[in-house]
């Protein structure tokens, strides 16, 4: 399949009295036709700074953005905003205060002859049920609409790659992830090639066919959801994404790893650690399992009741922490001694 | 209240031949010449102001914000002084067109009223949220489109507002018209007035010019009532096209420093070159004595109108359905209304009470005590609150408004008393406004002309009349030297206030 997207080796700093603040460094991201993918960072990470230099508001230093073979943006070149093609979904929707829905959508359309513009604007309304809303104001809106609104204008144009900044900070939790599985269905059937910026874990797994961890201008790591959970690269991966704890580990003359809770199976981890001494072992709350009738005992610290289950927060052998998720009839007091196994398939080794 | 009541009533006095006369004769041409003058201005002010607002909100150029901070100089210069000066040089170079007439009397009012919609339009361009602006450029929008379709249906309240403002300025000016012989509403009152010694006739035609200026005001209103945008803003970085290349710089520079050469740097400059000339004639004690009554006057009258504004608007925070509140309603239209008519309607009554205390007091008691109200200070004082008491108590009011009711009701949950309250929370807070809200009355009182012309006691003279009385007798370098204290006077505090509000917001 053809690359809708290449991003190679894009650095990006702004000079702030002659300071030289690097915003990106290096990045590389690609993306299919029709591929999702996320952005997915904690706040000042430049992920932000990465969609505006795609859509064409910072000038890169160094490093290209290529949309179907085509530079966009280099150090020498740089080709306006208005001719790039893109969409964008602002996360406060930046709906034109002074016009109505319908002209809101059909900002981006002048190009248009009358007739195919207004086709064009009644299918979109009509595909988010928004018909009845046309000739209302943005502040009549609820916020839910308003994003509606902001989606269908972004996709009005029929842009080359659609760009979400945190499309989803302003949505209420409780209709949030219906809202996210929506809208995933309805850009995979515009075929719409996009990229979605969020700090939400939660969202990024929901939404996104693909996710890049971004750290201090940097992208850590690229991969699946699984992937990114289950095989993270390195420690920042590993502690952003989802819980876990670490546990320290030793190797002994003889060559051999152990962990607090006994000797490792070196066939479950990569033989490029071997050559370490001192290494840790991050361990998610589902590797570690609650069994009352296990030998191994550690005790109940601190417990968050989540419904469905208990996450549990347990001191082992009086120095190692762990997390361990039970289901909520389990329910053992703080203080409580109570028996845990591991469970784990594949070791998350780092270097410490 | 009186005032108004008396100009509202001049309508069912009988009408006399003067009336009729004016009528016949001259009010279609009164009326013609202000409405040119005013819409002329409206026009003008509009284009000036916002293509400079424009320039100084979107586009980064070398100076900018010098450029923007001196853009709304002008404001320390009264109409007729500027009038006053380009009447000197075109006398004085003759291939420059005589600007005794409608358009350059327009065009003399537009340089000094153009700050109004420039700060109000710059003000709506910056508030405008960066987003808007980066959305319609990714939906492929031209800057054109951007500011037709954007910019300005979202800057239009702000921009109607200015463009009102400068437009009823235009109709109240009586200096500038009365020195380039133009006959409008304002020089035709005064005309009727003292002239041919009319005071009913002068009312009746006080009358219709109020009620254009309600017109105005009412059209001004009714743009804004139709707007409700709620944009909240929450970016603190603004929007900016991408610096634009060196020609166009320097035609962006050209186009923001014309108004300000013409407006301010010219006429300051000519000012200051006749007054060298003259000024070992003109300061002689007389002459500090205007200058001290001027600076007294105004401070003492700003601080009285001070203190009435922050009761009043205490009063509409705490009580705001008392009768005091509504009253406050109609007394702050006060500035819409030209200071020729309130002149005429201070004076009229309060001349008509006096000659009733004296006819009674020398019936009833054989006294005479003279003038106790007309032709005092009194007079004269009232007549600047009735005209600015708007000014500053918007300015107080817009201040308070930001402090919100929870805080005062936090404050007293924790147990503070109300004194504490203002002296803690709401002094510090409000600080600003206030000093703003003095500052810009200290300046309209200082330029203010026909209100004090009219109203001042016998030979009290101020640095606006003064100026103006010379130049219309033909000495107009000899005015030179009043009207440069006068600009000087008003730069102090417009600096101050530019600082005070446009520094804080680091907008410039």
């Amino acid at each position: 399949m053809n690359k809708k997207l290449i991003i190679s080796d894009l650095s990006l700093s702004y000079k702030n009295n002659n300071d030289k603040n690097q915003i990106l460094s290096n990045i590389y991201f690609e993306l299919d036709e029709s591929e999702i993918g996320c952005i997915l960072g904690p706040s000042g990470c430049g992920k932000t700074s990465l969609l505006r230099a795609i859509v064409g508001f910072e000038n890169i230093i160094s490093g290209t953005i290529e949309v179907n073979g085509v530079c966009l943006s280099s150090s020498s070149k740089v080709i306006p905003t208005q001719a790039r093609k893109m969409g964008m979904v602002f996360q406060d929707y930046a709906l034109f205060p002074n016009m109505d829905v319908r002209s809101n959508v059909a900002f981006g359309l002048e190009h248009l002859a009358k007739k195919e513009r207004d086709e064009k604007v009644n299918y979109l309304l009509d595909i988010v049920n928004l018909k009845k809303y046309e000739n209302k104001y943005p502040y009549e809106l609820s916020g839910g609409e308003q994003q509606r609104v902001a989606l269908i204008r972004a996709l009005a144009p029929s842009p080359e790659i659609l760009l979400l900044d945190e499309p989803f900070s302003n949505i209420d939790t409780d209709i949030k992830e219906n809202l996210i599985s929506n809208i995933r269905k309805l850009l995979k059937e515009f075929s719409m090639t996009s990229i979605v910026v969020t700090h939400d874990q939660n969202e990024a797994f929901n939404f996104a066919d693909k996710i890049s961890i971004m750290n201090k201008g940097k992208i850590e790591q690229t991969g699946s959801a699984y992937e990114i959970y289950h095989k993270p690269l390195n420690k920042f991966v590993a502690d952003f994404v989802g819980l876990g704890t670490f546990l320290q580990i030793t190797k002994n003359d003889s060559g051999i790893f152990t962990s607090p809770f006994g000797v490792l199976d070196d066939l479950k981890f990569d033989k490029s650690f071997f050559k370490f001494k001192n290494l840790e072992m991050f361990l998610r709350p589902d590797d570690v399992i609650h069994n009352d009738k296990s030998d191994i005992k550690a005790v109940v610290i601190e417990k968050q009741f989540r419904g469905a289950e208990f996450l549990y927060k347990l001191l082992y052998n009086d120095q190692y922490h762990l997390l361990c998720y039970a289901p909520s009839h389990h329910d053992h007091k703080i203080g409580e001694l109570i028996g845990i196994e591991l469970d784990i398939e594949h070791y998350v080794i780092f270097e410490k | 209240m009186v005032p108004f009541i008396y100009i509202g009533s001049s309508f069912f006095f009988l009408f006399n031949d003067n009336w009729h006369h004016i009528i016949d004769n001259v009010l279609y041409n009164y009326f013609i010449n202000s409405m040119i003058l005013s819409l002329g201005v409206a026009v003008c002010t509009f284009f000036i102001g916002t293509i400079t607002a424009w320039f100084t909100s979107f586009y980064n150029f070398p100076f900018k914000k010098l450029i923007s901070y001196f853009l709304l100089m002008p404001l320390t210069m009264p109409a007729y002084i500027i009038a006053i000066t380009y009447v000197g040089i075109s006398d004085q170079v003759y291939f420059l067109p005589d600007i005794r007439n409608l358009p350059g009397a327009i065009i003399m009012i537009s340089l000094v009223l153009y700050p109004y919609v420039y700060i109000l339009a710059r003000g709506a361009f910056l508030e405008q949220s960066k987003e808007l602006y980066e959305n319609a450029q990714i939906l492929g929008a031209s800057p054109a489109k951007i500011f037709f379709k954007i910019s300005m249906p979202m800057a239009k309240p702000a921009i109607v507002l200015g463009v009102t403002l400068s437009a009823m300025e235009a109709l109240a000016d009586y200096g500038t018209v009365e020195f380039l012989g133009i006959p409008t509403f304002t020089t035709g009152i005064f005309r009727t007035w003292f002239g041919m010694n009319d005071a009913v006739t002068a009312t009746q035609m006080s009358g219709l010019l109020l009620t254009i200026v309600f017109i105005f005001v009412f059209i001004e209103q009714q743009s804004r009532s139709k707007v409700r945008y709620s944009e909240s803003i929450k970016t603190q970085s603004k929007f900016s096209y991408k610096t634009p290349s060196n020609i166009n710089k320097i035609i962006i520079i050209f186009i923001c420093l014309l108004p300000l050469i013409f407006g301010f740097f010219i006429p300051l400059f000519q000012l200051l070159y006749w007054s060298i000339f003259t000024s070992t004639q003109m300061w002689d004690n007389g002459f500090i004595e205007i200058i001290s009554n001027t600076i007294f006057l105004s401070f003492f009258v700003a601080l009285l109108i001070l203190l009435i504004s922050i009761l009043v608007t205490y009063i509409k925070r705490f009580k705001p359905k008392s009768l005091i509140t509504k009253f406050m309603k109609i007394i702050t239209l006060g500035y819409a209304i030209p200071g020729s008519v309130i002149a005429i309607a201070v004076v009229v009554p309060f001349a008509a009470f006096d000659n009733y205390i004296n006819q009674l007091l020398s019936t009833k008691f054989n006294l005479s005590v003279g003038l106790v109200f007309s032709g005092t200070f009194f007079t004269l004082i009232f007549g600047y609150c009735i005209r600015f008491l708007t000014v500053s108590s918007r300015t107080i009011s817009a201040g308070l408004d930001s402090v919100s009711i929870a805080t005062d009701e936090a404050a007293k949950s924790l147990g503070v008393s109300s004194e504490n309250i203002l002296r803690k929370i709401h002094f510090p807070l409000l600080k600003t406004s206030i000093f703003t809200g003095f500052l810009l009355v200290f300046v309209d009182i200082v330029k203010e002309l026909p209100l004090t012309y009219v109203l001042r006691p016998f030979n009290f003279n101020t640095l606006s009349v003064r100026a103006f009385e010379l130049a219309s007798h033909e000495k107009i370098s000899d005015a030179s030297t009043a009207a440069v204290m006068i600009v000087f006077l008003a730069m102090i505090p417009v600096s101050l206030i530019i600082k005070n509000i446009l520094g804080k917001r680091n907008k410039l």
